[in-house]
């Protein structure tokens, strides 16, 4: 029932993201002569249909807004329900408090995990109406940097909307962390490290990625993924343990 | 004291969204010298400040920032509980919503403002001079384009009880908008794309060569566009004069 509840709070969120997400993929393949011609106009030809999936999905638009659906999936919790009178009732149920926080995160990350394949189901699926294909092995990796990546950005918003009284607060500082970092990870000394998650989502500059081809090559990153994963699971056990210490 | 109300109330959002413009400024104006030399070809100091700040990236966080100044209100209040005391205020409920509007327009302004504020005074401390006459034309458009999205927040936190929700729908919002006037045939008329109006991206106040903005600045342009978010607060108004709270 815990998960129900949890569910039916974020389920709104969820449901315009996933409305969003796929509208963007449908979108883009359905209409990609039109939008192939338009960047034509405005930039180098674009040879092959992966590379304008790469740019429209992978590499661009659909990427920039899974992160910042992710990000407003992650908030909510006790110091929004605080705010609206009702934590009493959720903390009288016969749950822990870490328990609580824990189901939280992972109805959160299924639902990033749902968003990260709706690409791979619509761009493979879709394309053969338009006389294209698309590898579904490639669809398949991306959804896998993209939920990664995804995770922690979700994580990071997770944290700080229990650090966060106001709802609004919390997401400020959410949006303020996911446009500060990428700036950090980019200054001298940081460069060399695989710090910049977009680079990292979209292949940009990585070993894995062919920019003739704009197709994943080789293996992913696996040891970067499992540091997304632990910074992940980081978080939501550090935001676990604030909420056990709270005063509600 | 209905003003002081609603500042209290954003004043905290305010602070969150005017120290991170402020870093991500200060971040750009440090690492200016390996940017621009990355570039190809390299860029004047006006270039990069034009295409990192004023065209960009921190355009682009100024309006998801605008966005969040403009949610809340007495639906939003409704859910906390407090939408009662208040509606017991003995105001009208359109003056309620004209003194938000009112009180975060000026916020969009003190915000516009940050870019002109940290680019006078760290451009001199890497070497650099950016003109602070540039610096408040830019703020002046900024206010005028941040004012529009700042109307759709509050007409959309009108509508939409759930904060997120309401904020998710004002960013997408933005998008397909952004989307529409770029891709699809009104492409060709510049002046229906508030982002170019904002950065000056194909506009004849703006020097393509230079990268500066040149002439007087648009009067009619400049007149619509709080005229626009003027009328989506006033829909705002009505919409909470018919609700039952």
């Amino acid at each position: 029932m815990l998960w129900y509840k949890t569910w039916r709070e974020n389920e709104l969120r969820f449901l315009i993201s996933a409305l969003v997400l796929s509208g963007i993929c449908t979108a883009a393949v359905l209409f990609e002569r039109m939008f192939r011609a338009q960047l034509h106009a405005t930039s180098a030809p674009l040879s092959s249909y992966a590379g304008y999936i790469y740019l429209r999905i992978y590499g661009g638009f659909a990427r920039g807004t899974f992160l910042v659906l992710a990000l407003v999936l992650g908030l909510g919790g006790l110091q929004r329900e605080r705010a609206h009178g009702s934590t009493g009732f959720t903390l009288m149920l016969p749950v822990s408090r870490g328990r609580l926080t824990g189901v939280r995160a992972a109805v959160g990350l299924a639902e990033i995990l749902a968003l990260s394949l709706l690409p791979v189901i619509l761009v493979p699926g879709l394309s053969p109406f338009v006389g294209e294909s698309y590898p579904l092995s490639q669809s398949l990796q991306f959804s896998l940097l993209w939920v990664s990546f995804g995770s922690v950005v979700f994580a990071a918003a997770f944290l700080s909307s229990v650090i966060f009284t106001s709802e609004y607060s919390a997401l400020a500082v959410s949006l303020a962390v996911f446009f500060i970092y990428p700036l950090v990870a980019r200054l001298p000394p940081l460069r060399p490290y695989p710090l910049h998650i977009h680079y990292i989502m979209n292949g940009t500059g990585m070993a894995y990625f062919d920019p003739r081809t704009d197709l994943l090559v080789g293996p992913l990153p696996w040891t970067v993924l499992a540091g997304a994963v632990a910074i992940t699971a980081a978080l939501v056990a550090y935001a676990a343990v604030l909420t056990e210490r709270q005063d509600f | 004291m209905l003003c002081y109300k609603m500042w209290r109330e954003t004043r905290t959002r305010l602070l969150i969204s005017a120290t991170a413009l402020a870093w991500v400024c200060l971040a750009i104006v440090l690492t200016q010298k390996g940017n621009r030399a990355h570039a190809d070809p390299p860029l004047s100091y006006a270039a990069y400040i034009w295409k990192a700040v004023y065209k960009g990236y921190v355009r682009d966080f100024f309006l998801i920032l605008v966005i969040v100044l403009g949610g809340g209100g007495i639906l939003q209040e409704r859910a906390h509980g407090t939408a009662g005391f208040t509606l017991s205020l003995p105001v009208s409920r359109c003056r309620l919503t004209f003194v938000r509007a009112a009180v975060g327009l000026a916020e969009v302004a003190l915000l516009a403002l940050m870019p002109a504020v940290m680019l006078g005074a760290l451009s001199p401390q890497v070497g650099e001079s950016y003109q602070l006459t540039q610096a408040l034309r830019f703020s002046v458009l900024w206010t005028m384009g941040g004012a529009v999205l700042f109307g759709t927040s509050v007409l959309l936190s009108g509508i939409c009880a759930e904060e997120y929700s309401a904020w998710i729908v004002c960013f997408l919002s933005m998008m397909f908008y952004s989307a529409a006037v770029n891709i699809t045939p009104l492409q060709r008329i510049p002046w229906l794309n508030f982002f170019k109006i904002m950065s000056g991206a194909e506009m004849p106040y703006f020097n393509s060569a230079d990268h500066l903005l040149v002439g007087p600045l648009p009067g009619l342009p400049l007149l619509i566009l709080p005229a626009i978010a003027v009328g989506f607060v006033i829909i705002a108004a009505r919409l909470s004069q018919r609700r039952d709270y």
